[in-house]
């Protein structure tokens, strides 16, 4: 046909014909759907990657959506490495091998070129691809998009279909708006495992210390703490409503008055304070600011370390000393009295028999009550001495009697000035026991002193203290139990738990040191022992001391 | 061949059919119109009109006329720039063979983009155009049912013809009252065009019966009513037969192409700014004259379709009646100029011919030319 009717048949020809709105409505229509299709498939798969994904598991989500959108038998994710280009992921997962990425890959070039473009390659010059045989293969098109974190490549996505040519410039634009959005995934996986990581770290430091630690914004709310609380402090905790500190710590409703928390504010620097529960328990509190990036302050760090035992042990380092200081002056004392008393005892009772023999009895008896004055002052000079020499005393065979007594031979007459009857109930046949002799002293002085001290600030005809001994029998164990009972003043029940506590005291700063209670505790523990309160108010108390009789 | 085709559109046809606009607009799913004018038609009020038609059908319009005689590629640029901005979904044309063409070139930008030379030729549109209505002001472009649109490219000096099945309007209203307000001159003109129209569509290579029949009628109506209707613009009759005539003569030569007469004027117009249908009676006797040969039993026809006497006379005598006939027809509505004192110099005829030999009519023109019988008919022509 030549050219002059080529043109005819094209000017009144039936190749020719009106164009069809219909018909490129219908062409518009079916690349919207198919483009709506794919919006669709990129927004389901990223509504079904979660955060906590591995690469691999969002690899295989997305090959799960992708052949509704595109031919895929095949998708592998290409990530660049020091040495080259690894393999990272790809579905079907023994789908293939690539040991090695030759030079002429296409992957390597997308890389390289930082550009998304369509393969249709023979197979051989895939050859580095080692497709298991399980599968059709080879792949004979491939569309392979660069991976982006920001603007730097990271790797590369591979779709892969074992027809031939199948894939065009807008399957393209798809696969790269797919790798797009799993760069999006892997990143937002990868950081939140090291968001994850750090936060465990941090929690499991902050959960291992054994002290408790909170930290409390400066509205009084507690943030985090560690669940270290003291036993005898999770009343308020768990009881208080909201999470403000002041309800949880100390059971108000409103700041404490003077709360370290406002100094922090106003200094910036960490403040420390020490606090004594209701309980009886000792803590030292370290408040460190919390600053946010612009040095305002943000939170508190609180820091509680239970101090009780330490001030318990420090107490008794300063009574033993003093005792020790005591004890010392009360030995040289009585030593020094020791040769003057000899001197009147002596004297008195040789003049005594003179005036026997003179035929002055009336006299000699008057002189007999020197004499024995004199005798008393020896004993108690000589108990003085046994007491200075406690520490050096180790536990030996002890009468519980006896050593009531020797107490009493001191204190007695000091208490019976103070118009107050002392009774004695010892039961006579209480087993020996093991036991520090002038320790055993030394807490039984203490309770009878502090009976004294209770009945003398009372208004009572008859003022009494009682001392018993006696032999209790509990789950089989024996016990020896010295106990001092007075009708004094009494303990109020919410002071009763802080009786113990070192340098905590009821009486005038010149009578008491705090210590004596904690001490004798002290003194009870350590021999497997304990003390043993009962107090009611204005009637009197009971302190008794309870210790085995068979050590174990 | 033995496969034909006929394109042609929904036509209405009748004195007061432009009342039909509106509703013809909202068949065809548009819903605001940009209406493509120049400002005779304006003056004549026809405008108005067609705006109170839309309008009465609830539809907006944006009115279009920056355009002159021999429609231009750039303001065809403005056009297209304009229906984009203004957010029209719909093209209509009410005028003369000047607004239409350029309707339909904004048309092909509005949904193909691009510059009006990348469709030059034949069928280079890819995209169906915008819903498109057509009501003719003139009796002769046959515009309204064509698959042509006839653009001047201004950096080249020459008409570009667009040829595509996709340039035939959905709907051609052709109201023979809109024909009234030519003035006599235009009248001739358009006339003498729809005229040509049938003769060339007549003799084309590429014609059918169905075009035959049309090509007849229009060569029939144009020779006994054209000499009426330019002398008394008022005759009703004559100006519904010639728009009539120019009707059958579009859907002649819209499916049986045109010919050397038309490949010649399309260079000429592009030079010189004469109306189409005076180039056309300058040019089409001797065209006519140098065609015989090739198929005088076609200008038999032609000589008869005109009312000639030729009983007795041999088919050469007979075929010859036709170009006296055409000769006096051209003389009597006053057109008989040569190119010559249309303002072509003699100069330009080389570069004309040449030009001519790449016009797509001249395929479909029943005797071969080569450069140098353009070029001697040209001479002719002067």
């Amino acid at each position: 046909m030549d050219q002059r009717e080529k043109l005819l048949e094209q000017l009144t020809g039936v190749d020719s014909s009106k164009l069809n709105y219909y018909v490129e409505l219908k062409k518009r229509n079916q690349e919207v759907l198919k483009q709506n299709g794919r919006l669709e498939i990129l927004h389901q798969l990223s509504r079904d990657i979660n955060i906590d994904m591995s690469i691999a598991d969002i690899v295989e989500r997305a090959f799960a959506n992708l052949p509704q959108a595109l031919p895929c038998d095949f998708l592998g994710l290409v990530a660049i490495k020091s040495s080259g280009l690894i393999l990272k992921a790809l579905m079907p997962r023994d789908f293939c091998r690539i040991d090695d990425f030759p030079a002429h890959s296409p992957s390597l070039k997308v890389i390289q070129e930082k550009k998304a473009d369509i393969f249709n390659l023979p197979p051989e010059e895939l050859s580095h691809i080692l497709i298991n045989p399980a599968y059709p293969g080879p792949l004979r098109s491939l569309a392979i998009t660069p991976m982006f974190k920001r603007d730097e490549v990271i790797g590369a996505l591979i779709v892969g279909s074992a027809k031939a040519e199948c894939y065009d410039e807008a399957d393209l634009s798809f696969v790269q708006h797919l790798t797009d959005q799993l760069s999006i995934s892997i990143q937002n996986a990868r950081l939140y495992k090291q968001v994850s990581r750090a936060k465990d770290e941090w929690e499991s430091t902050f959960m291992a210390v054994t002290d408790p630690i909170m930290l409390i914004d400066t509205d009084y709310n507690v943030l985090l703490h560690n669940g270290r609380l003291p036993a005898e402090m999770q009343d308020f905790w768990n009881k208080a409503l909201g999470r403000k500190c002041f309800a949880k710590l100390h059971g108000r409703t409103e700041p404490c008055p003077d709360c370290p928390i406002q100094e922090v504010q106003r200094s910036g620097q960490p403040v420390y304070q020490r606090w004594q529960t209701e309980s009886g328990l000792v803590l030292d509190l370290s408040y460190y600011p919390v600053f946010t990036e612009d040095r305002l302050l943000s939170a508190v760090t609180i820091i509680l370390k239970d101090v009780t035992e330490k001030i318990k042990m420090e107490g008794r380092l300063v009574q033993t000393a003093k005792l020790a200081a005591l004890g010392e002056m009360a030995a040289g004392v009585a030593h020094e009295l020791n040769s003057p008393m000899t001197v009147i005892i002596g004297t008195a009772q040789l003049v005594a028999r003179e005036l026997q023999e003179a035929g002055q009895p009336e006299q000699a008896e008057e002189l007999d009550d020197i004499v024995n004055s004199g005798l008393r002052c020896k004993r108690i000079i000589q108990n003085l001495l046994t007491f200075s020499r406690q520490d050096q005393q180790p536990a030996t065979e002890i009468d519980l009697n006896a050593e009531a007594r020797l107490v009493l031979g001191m204190i007695k007459y000091q208490i019976n000035r103070s118009q107050i009857t002392i009774t004695e109930h010892l039961t006579e046949d209480l087993p020996r026991l093991s036991a520090n002799g002038p320790q055993i002293q030394q807490v039984l002085t203490n309770f009878l002193i502090n009976a004294r001290d209770a009945l003398t600030e009372v208004e009572r005809q008859e003022k009494t203290i009682e001392i018993a001994t006696e032999l209790q029998i509990k789950n089989g164990q024996r016990f020896a139990v010295l106990s001092v009972t007075d009708n004094g003043i009494g303990i109020q029940p919410e002071n009763l738990a802080k009786i113990f506590t070192p340098f905590y005291t009821s009486k005038e700063a010149t009578k008491g040191t705090g210590l004596g209670l904690s001490v004798s505790l002290g003194i009870a523990e350590s021999h497997n022992g304990t003390i043993e309160v009962a107090s009611t108010p204005d009637q009197g108390s009971t302190f008794a001391l309870i210790l085995p009789i068979d050590q174990a | 061949m033995n496969i034909s085709k006929f394109v042609a559109p929904e036509i209405i046809f009748g004195r007061g059919s432009l009342s039909q606009l509106g509703e013809s607009v909202i068949r065809i799913g548009a819903s605001k119109v940009f209406l493509v004018s120049d400002a005779g038609v304006i003056k004549a009020g026809w405008v108005d009109q067609a705006v109170h038609y839309l309008h009465a059908a609830g539809l907006e319009t944006e009115i279009f006329s920056s355009l002159t005689t021999n429609p231009k590629d750039c303001e065809v640029t403005e056009g297209a720039r304009r229906y984009r901005e203004s957010g029209c979904d719909g093209i209509v044309a009410v005028g003369g063979g000047s607004p239409t063409d350029v309707a339909k070139a904004i048309a092909i930008l509005a949904t193909n983009g691009g510059v009006l030379q990348d469709y030059e030729g034949i069928n280079r549109i890819s995209h169906p155009l915008p819903p498109m209505v057509i009501a003719p002001s003139t009796a002769g472009a046959g515009s309204e049912v064509s698959q042509f649109a006839i653009i001047v490219d201004t950096a080249r000096k020459l008409k570009m013809s667009i040829i595509s099945k996709s340039l035939v309007p959905d709907i051609a209203i052709v109201d023979p009252e809109l024909v009234q307000t030519m003035d006599s001159k235009l009248a001739a003109a358009t006339g003498i065009d729809a005229f040509t129209h049938g003769v060339e569509s007549y003799v084309s290579l590429a014609a059918t019966p169905l075009t035959d029949i049309h090509a007849l009628k229009a060569i029939n109506l144009a020779s006994r009513n054209l000499r009426q209707a330019v002398s008394n613009r008022h005759d009703m009759e004559a100006n519904t037969n010639m728009s009539m005539a120019s009707l059958t003569a579009g859907l002649a030569f819209s499916n049986a192409i045109l010919g050397a007469t038309h490949a010649m004027t399309h260079q000429v117009d592009g030079l010189i700014d004469q109306h189409h249908g005076e180039t056309n009676a300058a040019i089409l006797p001797f065209v006519m004259e140098y065609n015989l040969s090739a198929c005088p039993e076609k200008f038999r026809d032609i000589a008869e379709a005109m009312g000639e006497n030729i009983t007795g006379l041999s088919v050469m005598a007979a075929a010859e009646r036709a170009v006296v006939a055409v000769r006096q027809l051209i003389s009597d509505i006053g057109l008989a100029k040569g190119l010559g004192n249309l303002g072509l110099a003699a100069e330009f005829i080389p570069l004309l011919s040449e030009n001519a030999l790449k016009d797509a009519c001249l395929v479909t023109n029943p005797r071969a030319a080569s450069r140098e019988d353009i070029e001697g008919i040209f001479r002719k022509c002067m």
